[in-house]
């Protein structure tokens, strides 16, 4: 497009001068906030290993969300665990921090001795860290 | 999946659920829809579950209509992040105007306003305003010459498709109707990152049944995530489909992809179908229907059954 060309904006104009796809607002598309609102954070990463350099069996999907009072929330579907930050880094380490602590507790239990919700929980944290060491 | 059912119809309703069941009939699919204007509870799909809808239909007669969407089964591992609904029609200057008052309508739902920074060889008119909810679950964004509604967290089409209409009656009861001249349908998903070994070939992404052929380079060692966009049309409606990078959300999504170890954005699969011509704002709920069962057997029909395995949280 040249400086000061026409700009057609409906539908019948030729391909070229259409509006780009808009609808989501999130094609690399910086939001300037109006009126004190916070920024917008993606709302979905994928966690291929811990901080520590370990791999996961699998990466595991981490939805993030700002809660009411501006802290920030990354919640684990597959592990039904979450962890809350300051920042996006914070709660994703709280997360990380609560997972393999459950999973060392819940596999060093005896076999037998936990209850059904601990053993599912056993499993799921299983499936991504692999056996209880 | 809609489709109006009486008992006089209710073989042929029977075989087009039959064909939407098989990409994964092993699974408790659920059931829930309308029943005269009125909701129905959901339930587990299965055996009894045809048997219910028969008996319903039966009992309600053939005049009756039942409109019924099938439902996956709840996947945690669902690459989902975002289903958007656009309109758009011929240019109105008058819509700036009624912004104000279609904010102060929905305010109590939409707190933030966003706006876009100049963008160099974009017109200002051209750039749209967002109003988003205190979550940023929902959002608006409104410009001259479209309206659209986005939902980040997306549970059933059900409830996305009655919230939504919900929100463009309020919006055209002030903007008076118009003449649309596109409406789009898109589900934003964000794949794993996929990490290719020495020994794959031609293959686009892991959790996708496509794959690259026919020429020498395909053969070739995979090195970085392919990016293409392909178009199919189906019917009246076009069916785009997008695979790449995702976009960008903001500079503090970047930051913290590139600053925390471990962490990837993922790999965009976009689904976007699309009607383009004339029509009327009634016309939305019929074309809603229609690109949701597009998009979904777009979706089922792309993914690989290990990636299906793991939105359901297995390995």
């Amino acid at each position: 497009m040249t400086m000061g060309a026409a700009i057609q904006i409906d539908a019948d104009a030729p391909p070229a001068e259409n509006p780009r796809l808009i609808s989501t607002g999130a094609d690399n598309t910086i939001w300037a906030p109006v009126d004190g609102a916070a920024g917008a954070l993606a709302t979905l990463f994928y966690l291929r290993a811990l901080p520590d350099g370990s791999h996961l069996n699998f990466p595991v999907k981490i939805e993030m969300s700002v809660l009411d009072d501006g802290l920030i929330d990354a919640f684990a579907p597959v592990l039904q665990l979450g962890g809350v930050g300051q920042s996006a880094e914070q709660a994703v380490r709280d997360l990380v921090a609560t997972a393999v602590s459950l999973w060392q507790e819940l596999g060093h239990t005896q076999p037998g001795s936990l209850h059904e919700s601990g053993a599912k929980a056993l499993a799921r944290l299983s499936s991504v860290f692999g056996p209880a060491k | 999946m809609v489709y109006a059912a009486d008992s006089k119809s209710w073989s042929r309703c029977s075989v087009l659920m039959a064909r939407r069941l098989r990409p994964c009939r092993s699974e408790a699919l659920t059931v829930s829809g309308r029943v005269c204007g009125r909701s129905i509870s959901a339930l587990n799909w299965g055996p009894l579950g045809a048997a219910w809808v028969q008996r319903l239909s039966d009992r309600l007669g053939p005049s009756c209509g039942i409109w019924l969407w099938l439902m996956h089964p709840h996947l945690p591992n669902s690459p989902l992040v975002a289903v958007s609904f656009e309109v758009r029609f011929h240019g109105d200057l008058n819509l700036i105007t009624r912004w104000g008052e279609f904010q102060k309508a929905v305010r109590s739902d939409f707190q933030k306003l966003y706006v876009v920074g100049a963008v160099p060889g974009t017109s200002p008119l051209l750039q749209p305003i967002k109003l988003s909810s205190v979550d940023n679950d929902e959002s608006i964004l409104l410009t001259i010459s479209s309206f659209a509604y986005t939902a980040n967290r997306y549970h059933t089409f059900v409830e996305f498709r009655q919230r939504l209409l919900e929100i463009h009656r309020q919006f055209f009861h002030l903007a008076g109707p118009a003449e649309a001249t596109r409406f789009g349908l898109r589900y934003v998903n964000i794949l794993p990152p996929a990490s290719f070994d020495a020994g794959e070939r031609g293959v686009i992404h892991p959790a996708l049944k496509l794959a690259l052929g026919g020429a020498d380079i395909a053969a070739r060692p995979q090195i970085g995530q392919p990016q293409l966009t392909f178009e199919r049309a189906i019917g009246n409606l076009v069916l785009r489909v997008s695979i790449g990078a995702p976009p960008s959300a903001s500079q503090a999504s970047d930051d913290f992809a590139a600053k925390m170890p471990g962490i990837s954005p993922g790999v965009l699969l976009d689904l976007d179908c699309y009607q383009v011509g004339p029509g009327r704002a009634e016309e939305m709920a019929t074309f809603l229907d229609a690109a949701h069962g597009v998009v979904d057997n777009a979706f089922l029909g792309l993914v690989s059954a290990s990636y299906y395995e793991y939105m359901k949280g297995g390995l």
